[in-house]
């Protein structure tokens, strides 16, 4: 009874986060930061390759979804799993 | 980031990850073997490492970072297990996405899966320690990885930028400072989330004795 309530309440949190997540406002990425900061430090750096292919806005997040309800079909696929050899 | 660390480096990282994973896929390889229900504990901390590394979360001062997820699958079958499961994480973002990037592959390797999870294990050891109960050493871990991943990274590229003028610990404070005040956040949320699965997994007996030791 506990325990259901407990796996309900985890999957509120997992959607609410998500969900959050996908409609929250975005800011630019850190890793992005990260690479003016090397140009401020270094003016002559020139990265020496570039990413093979990058995805527009739409492809990123459609992308990451698929990646997020992977793992998530994942963990419930096993969860329901587990709990129907323990019944 | 694809190209920003300079050959030589990306070169030497890219050694270095390579050995941590023939390495931890010899160890995998006998936990399987040794233990029947690793398969399902595999399977919940690749789903886990999946969805929270997937979330690119805002946060203070208007950027945004992605949570690590490895530390609850450190605290179910130890640091090894995480290696391979990280390298996927990281090759899909790198391929798909043009997150982090293949040059970068190994680096990043070592700080998210290695001391990524050895502060997982860490944080884990000093919180059970202290008498605290399985929620808050779920929190601890999946705090102190998702930090450690980060003052990794900062160090690794610190290491890479510096010379001339400026010495390894001055560049490294310097990108410690970018990735810090997104980053502390996002770790608290890791490890309050990390905690309440922890201890569902726990109640609900669905790890093995060995973790609870």
């Amino acid at each position: 009874m506990k325990l259901t309530a407990i796996r309900m309440g985890l999957g509120v949190l997992f959607i609410l986060l998500i969900v959050g997540v996908r409609f929250g406002p975005e800011g630019d990425g850190t890793d992005d930061r990260a690479t003016q900061l090397i140009h401020e430090l270094y003016p002559d750096y020139q990265p020496w390759t570039k990413a093979i292919w990058e995805p527009s806005d739409r492809q990123e997040q459609v992308l990451f979804g698929i990646q997020t309800l992977f793992g998530l079909g994942l963990l419930v696929y096993l969860d329901l799993k587990v709990r129907r050899r323990s019944l | 980031m694809e190209g920003y660390l300079p050959l030589p480096h990306a070169l030497a990282w890219s050694a270095v990850g390579l050995g941590i994973l023939g390495w931890s896929l010899r160890q995998l390889r006998h936990k399987i073997q040794t233990e029947p229900e690793a398969f399902m504990l595999i399977g919940a901390a690749a789903g886990y490492c999946f969805v929270l590394s997937s979330l690119k979360i805002p946060s203070v001062l208007g950027s945004s970072s992605h949570p690590t997820g490895i530390a609850l699958g450190t605290l179910l079958l130890g640091a090894a297990a995480m290696v391979p499961i990280g390298f996927l994480v990281l090759l899909f973002q790198a391929m798909l996405l043009a997150h982090g990037g293949l040059t970068t592959l190994g680096a990043n390797l070592f700080s998210l899966s290695l001391l990524g999870a050895g502060a997982a294990v860490l944080g884990q050891k000093t919180i059970r320690n202290l008498g605290l109960a399985c929620y808050w050493q779920g929190f601890g871990a999946a705090l102190l990885s998702s930090l450690a991943t980060y003052v990794g990274t900062s160090l690794q590229l610190g290491f890479a930028f510096s010379g001339g003028p400026m010495h390894w610990f001055e560049s490294s404070a310097q990108f410690l400072w970018v990735y810090g005040p997104t980053q502390v956040p996002l770790a608290i949320l890791e490890g309050l989330l990390t905690g309440a699965v922890f201890k569902y997994m726990i109640e609900s007996k669905r790890v093995p004795e060995r973790v609870l030791r």
